[in-house]
Formats: structure tokens, C-alpha cells, sequence
């Protein structure tokens, strides 16, 4: 073994160099993978932040409610259905910065979850 | 880069996926995966229609990489000569062919989905070794079927958190990615060095004058 290591740092350095930067790699990559689904498996830390890319529906789907209220957190218009636009593209439409939007969209999921208030 | 191509997800859906799929079968840095994962999302919320979603990124992913080895082909035929020309060249070129002859359908079927990343130069290999067309194209787009299947696939299935699996698949692809080529520079470093090692053993016999190895 060290022979060989001996041998390959004289004659191979350049290829031996590699080796041991992706072996690191794969330790790197290996030890991300395992610590995020440990980290992923908690249901606490599910929640997910909207981002730009999203679309409206996609949004409605991850937090587990129907589109309705995703359109009423956001004050759109409750008739016409929701289009397929960008996050980016309806925050710029209603002039809400994201934060704010998830803030509402977080408030509405949580009180549809509840259920409807008991009069 | 990835949060550009994101972003027109929305707005250019199937058509996006399409050219994405295609050009990474190119080798060019496009975030397919994750434009895979996002395509499988909106399916399951509904913005965009599943089996249109998985043809996009089925027939992107096919002519991608059958354009790869065609042109790796077209160029094979016109470096012919120059690979021919030192003895050293020759002997990559025929290594690499003897490779594929025996490994060749394996590495295309699985560089396709399980080390993505490594698809496009497998291509490239198969094409310039004049790896047979239709053996190409069958394990081709058999791996195109897994690896569709299996972004879009999850896509749609954890649409809740596409994020988190997006962030996930990434570090497991390079994991693998990583892996498999520690691997094979590990396997080629061990075998260049146990042949120098031969080398010595026979240059210290009797015929001391034959110092320098002659297939060096």
C-alpha cells in the first residue's frame, strides 16, 4: 500500500492528486446526502419557503390547500381560475414583496387546516 | 444559471423542459434535473399535464444524445488519421474501443440516469469509438425512460417539497458522480502502477542495458 502510494506520488502525481480529491468529494457528497434526510425526516422542518419559480397552484399544493385560498391570501380575483405565472410574476401583479406573500399564504393555510370556526 | 432557467418554468412549461432536456444531453451546464423535479410539481398541482411533461423531457433527452454521438461519429471519421498517426493515440483509441466492445451498453444505459452527469461524454466515447448505432440508441433510451421516469417521477410524487428533493437528488448525484470516477482513476492509477512495477522486475534481471521500457 505505501509502496504504491510511494510509486504513484513519484511517477503519477497529477492523476493521484485527482484521486484524492474526488475520494474527498465522495466523503463530502456522502455526509450531505445522510445529514439532509436525517435532517428531512423531522416533519417539523417540511414547511417550504415559496420562491420565485413557483406558480400559484404549485404553492396551494405544498401547503395542502385548495387554490381558493391561496387566491384569497393574496387578494386575486376569486372568480377567474389561476393561471400558470411565475411567483415573480403575480408579486410584481399585486405588489407584495415574496416574504409577505408566504406570510399570508402561512396564515391562511394554518387557519384552513383548523377548519372552519364554530358559531 | 439554475434560478434563471427556473424562473421560465412557469411561463414556457413543456417547451422549456424540451430544450433543457435536450441541451444537457450536450453537455451544456443546464439544470435539467431540477427543471425535471419543478416539470413534475406543477404536474401534480395541476399547471401542466403529466404524459406532456414526460414526452418533453423523454424526446429532449433521445435526440440530445443521439445528436451527440452522431456528431462524435462525423468527427471520428475526419481524426481518423490523427489518432492513428502515434502509436500512443492508437493505443487510447483502441483501449476506449475495446471498453465499450465490452462494457458499452452498460455504461450508456446506466451514465443516462444513475450518473447523469457523466452522460454526455459517454456519448461522445460511443460515437468516436464507432460504438454500433443501434445498440447506442436501444440502451439509450432505455436509461432516458429511467431517468425521466424517475425526476419526474419524484417530481410529482414530493410536490409538496420539491426544494428539499431537488437539494437532496444533488448531493446524492454527487455522491455517486464522485464515486464512480474515484473509482475508475483509483482502478487505472493501481494497474499503471503494478505494470511499472513489472517493468522493473524485468529491467533488474540479467539485461541490465535495457533500461528504458520499450511500450512506455
Amino acid at each position: 500500500m505505501w509502496h504504491r502510494i510511494k510509486d504513484l506520488w513519484t511517477h503519477n502525481r497529477i492523476g493521484f492528486l485527482a484521486f484524492v480529491v474526488v475520494l474527498v468529494l465522495t466523503g463530502f457528497f456522502g455526509v450531505r446526502t445522510v445529514s439532509q434526510s436525517i435532517y428531512w425526516a423531522d416533519p417539523a422542518r417540511q414547511n417550504q419557503t415559496l420562491a420565485e419559480w413557483m406558480t400559484p397552484r404549485y404553492v396551494a399544493k405544498s401547503y395542502g390547500v385548495p387554490p381558493e385560498v391561496v387566491k384569497a391570501a393574496w387578494g386575486l380575483d376569486l372568480d377567474s381560475p389561476l393561471r400558470r405565472a411565475s411567483l415573480e410574476t403575480i408579486a410584481a401583479e399585486i405588489g407584495l414583496p415574496l416574504e409577505e406573500m408566504e406570510r399570508r399564504v402561512t396564515e391562511a393555510a394554518a387557519a384552513w387546516h383548523q377548519g372552519p370556526p364554530n358559531e | 444559471m439554475n434560478e434563471l432557467i427556473l424562473a421560465l418554468a412557469a411561463d414556457y412549461g413543456v417547451p422549456l423542459l424540451f430544450v433543457v432536456t435536450f441541451l444537457s444531453c450536450l453537455a451544456l451546464p443546464v439544470p435539467s434535473s431540477l427543471l425535471m423535479l419543478a416539470s413534475g410539481g406543477f404536474a401534480a398541482a395541476g399547471d401542466l399535464s403529466l404524459p406532456m411533461v414526460a414526452i418533453a423531457a423523454f424526446s429532449g433527452a433521445v435526440i440530445g444524445d443521439n445528436l451527440g454521438y452522431w456528431i462524435a461519429r462525423a468527427l471520428s471519421d475526419r481524426v481518423q488519421n490523427w489518432l492513428l498517426a502515434k502509436p500512443k493515440r492508437a493505443a487510447l483509441r483502441h483501449k476506449a474501443e475495446a471498453f465499450m466492445e465490452k462494457w458499452g451498453g452498460s455504461s450508456i444505459f446506466f451514465s443516462c440516469w444513475l450518473v447523469a452527469p457523466l452522460g454526455p461524454h459517454v456519448n461522445y466515447v460511443s460515437g468516436l469509438s464507432r460504438f454500433s448505432w443501434p445498440r447506442f440508441a436501444l440502451w439509450g433510451a432505455a436509461g432516458e425512460v429511467v431517468w425521466v421516469s424517475l425526476y419526474v417521477g419524484l417530481g410529482y410524487v414530493f410536490a409538496d417539497n420539491i426544494t428539499e428533493i431537488a437539494s437532496l437528488l444533488g448531493n446524492l448525484s454527487g455522491f455517486l458522480v464522485a464515486g464512480v470516477v474515484a473509482t475508475g482513476l483509483g482502478v487505472w492509477l493501481v494497474r499503471a502502477s503494478k505494470a511499472r512495477d513489472k517493468r522493473k522486475a524485468r529491467t533488474a534481471a540479467p539485461n541490465v542495458a535495457d533500461e528504458n521500457p520499450r511500450e512506455a
